[in-house]
């Protein structure tokens, strides 16, 4: 009865009522929102790569060799034998190894030298699996797999022609065009930075850096053996390599691999021995190197990051002050008026408590529909701008908003509106008290 | 007895002397009196403590056998809610309730729910001639005779022993005026009623009249007023 008594009197209200109840849908749509993309962010980020038990590079620090093997971003300081990668081939610990190689790019997005382990055992998300979207993977040496937003920025299909270029920038002087890749796959998107990547062989990667500097196209190649990105040209190749272009690559480049790599993705047989394969890499190995565990890498990276999503919860509650706030003082400002109804009730026996209870539950009603309205709000917006957020943020959501921290977010409004009803309510026990049955 | 106020003396706080002085009043059961006084006599502060709104200065209340007086303000309140039924001057019932949310709340005051108060609501209704269709009705949808009917149901929901009639016609022309107090007495045949107006031809209508001139003069004089 009294939440019958309650509806009702609100709805004798309804322009104030309505106006209170749009900031507090605004303020609790805006902290669940916070909250969500904050949490499919962190999600998201996490579970960039997910397969890998250990990265393997040249010693540099931690977040760096996360950063530019996983996240391609900015370069490695050098690069890492290939024997370093049989040596771990020959570990009984080890499972797999994938190398990748880094320091090339095609208009503006990374260019990975690797081979089909990387596709086979690069997982993302809950142990995602690489996917095609279109094609075949690396079947020839210039084969190119492209990521999901390569393929739909550039406007590229199965059998085009990509030319690389040599280092990172958007515009570089080393265009590779005399020896272009043909896309053969398009990866399906995953919402990491494998979507932004150009996967091409390790022999491709060696035969355009191989070939005589007369054929750049721009400038000659210098007699160096890597460069700042910790890309290894070899200056021995020749182009006899370009005999073997068509070659499968399963053969062909384990043939004419590299002599450095960038980084190595490691598997192992037994999760478990990450921390001691990590201590030996990095203790006794005889080559100097860094072995991280992406994990703990992913998370000392997310937890830099820590002041933002501090700051977002911050302006978002503020916000939700500010609303309660204003229910508050609609309230209050109301009680002067609801006197007579008060004594009315007074005479049919509500006691002080009945009527305090009666402006709480009120308070509680309008607090409760806003958090619905927001929980709705945030269902029904984020599907709709799911794909706009994707394109145009890099911001890949998935999941319901209906979590547990929506869930947090929804009691804590309600008990933060419940305590700060006491301020009405308050006041309309002590109206009670003080009003007797003839009003008028 | 329905009420006994005895040496009762209400003053506000910080006044210097008693708004309100009776040294004895007793209404046996069943008793319809009719209470007359000016404005300024006393009159709401003695209709606030009989209904426990307001705690006495000095004196005892007993209503319907109970130390009134000495009870906490939550036991008055489950007490008014039981056994008090109240009309206004203004009628005063909430506007945004429906009829039957009006009268349903005064039920729930009281802790009375259930087919019993469904039952008793129907059979009131029909003896103050309200059609059924009015409940429906949000209150401030209705004529003010509809309104004066819907007050006195709202008051007798709860089967009240004692029902206090504040000024409820002072807003009605002689024919309304006539038929609400003939609708009122026979609705409440088995209650002690105390009605209270500033209007004299209205005592025409109670065997027991009593002025609060007279009370608060009881209290000078120490004698005893007794219905």
């Amino acid at each position: 009865m009294l939440t019958k008594i309650a509806l009702a009197s609100l709805k004798s209200r309804r322009t104030t009522v309505c106006l209170t109840l749009i900031s507090i849908v605004i303020s609790v749509s805006l902290l669940i929102s916070v909250e969500y993309i904050r949490s499919q962010v962190k999600q998201s980020f996490t579970r960039t790569v997910s397969g890998v038990d250990l990265i393997v590079g040249a010693p540099t620090g931690e977040l760096n060799l996360l950063l530019y093997s996983v996240f391609q971003m900015g370069n490695a300081t050098s690069g890492i034998s290939w024997q370093q990668l049989q040596r771990l081939e020959s570990n009984p610990m080890v499972d797999w190894v994938a190398p990748v190689s880094l320091g090339d790019s095609h208009k503006g997005f990374r260019v990975i030298g690797t081979d089909n382990r990387y596709f086979a055992h690069y997982q993302y998300g809950d142990n995602q699996s690489l996917t095609l979207a279109n094609g075949t993977l690396l079947t020839e040496a210039r084969a190119a797999v492209i990521g999901a937003q390569v393929a739909s920025e550039l406007n590229y299909e199965i059998g085009d022609s990509i030319v690389i270029s040599h280092g990172l920038g958007n515009v570089s002087f080393h265009q590779h065009d005399s020896h272009p890749f043909t896309v053969t796959g398009i990866l399906k998107k995953t919402g990491t930075p494998v979507d932004k990547a150009v996967h091409v062989t390790l022999t491709g990667i060696e035969q355009i850096h191989a070939q005589p500097a007369a054929q750049r196209s721009v400038m000659p190649k210098p007699p160096e053996t890597k460069d700042d990105s910790g890309h290894v040209h070899h200056p021995t190749h020749d182009e006899h390599e370009h005999e073997h272009e068509e070659d499968t690559v399963t053969d062909a480049d384990r043939a004419s691999h590299p002599d450095q790599v960038t980084a190595l993705f490691v598997g192992l047989t037994n999760r478990a021995a990450a921390l001691q394969l990590q201590y030996q890499l990095n203790q006794r190995n005889p080559e100097p190197v860094l072995a991280i565990l992406p994990g703990m890498a992913l998370t000392q990276l997310w937890s830099l990051m820590g002041n933002i999503e501090a700051l977002l919860l911050g302006i978002s509650s503020l916000i939700l002050i500010a609303s309660l706030t204003g229910l508050i003082t609609m309230m209050l400002a109301g009680m002067q008026a609801r006197q007579p109804e008060i004594s009315v009730f007074r005479a049919m026996g509500a006691g002080p408590l009945t009527v305090l209870w009666l402006i709480q539950v009120e308070a509680l009603l309008i607090a409760l529909t806003g958090c619905g309205l927001a929980v709705a709000l945030n269902a029904l917006v984020f599907p709709l701008f799911s794909d706009t957020l994707s394109q145009q943020l890099g911001l890949f959501l998935s999941g319901s908003v209906f979590t547990w921290q929506t869930g947090v977010i929804v009691v804590a409004v309600m008990l933060a509106t419940w305590l700060c009803s006491f301020v009405p309510a308050i006041a309309a026990y002590r109206q009670a008290l003080q009003t007797g049955l003839t009003h008028r | 007895m329905a009420i006994d106020v005895q040496g009762l003396e209400f003053w506000y706080p910080n006044a210097s002397s008693a708004v309100l002085a009776i040294d004895r009043l007793t209404v046996a059961r069943g008793e319809k009196v009719f209470l007359q006084g000016a404005s300024g006599s006393g009159k709401s502060t003695l209709l606030n403590i009989l209904t426990g709104t307001l705690p006495v200065s000095r004196g005892e209340v007993t209503l319907l056998d109970s130390p009134f007086s000495t009870m906490t303000a939550r036991q008055r309140d489950t007490f008014r809610a039981r056994h008090i039924g109240v009309v206004f001057q203004q009628f005063n019932l909430v506007n945004y309730l429906t009829v039957q949310e009006n009268i349903d709340a005064a039920a729930f005051f009281a802790g009375k729910t259930g087919p019993a108060v469904n039952q008793r609501l129907a059979r009131i209704i029909d003896a103050l001639q309200l059609p059924q269709t009015v409940l429906t009705r949000q209150a401030s949808q209705l004529s003010v005779g509809q309104q004066q009917r819907v007050a006195i149901a709202r008051a007798l929901i709860n089967q009240p022993e004692l029902l206090i009639v504040d000024e409820p016609t002072s807003a009605l022309d002689a024919a309304a005026r006539d038929k609400f107090m003939q609708l009122l007495l026979s609705s409440a045949a088995n209650s002690t009623v105390i009605f209270v107006s500033h209007d004299a031809s209205l005592a025409s209508y109670f065997e027991t009249r009593l002025s609060m001139q007279e009370l608060n003069q009881a209290m000078q004089t120490g004698g005893d007023i007794s219905c």
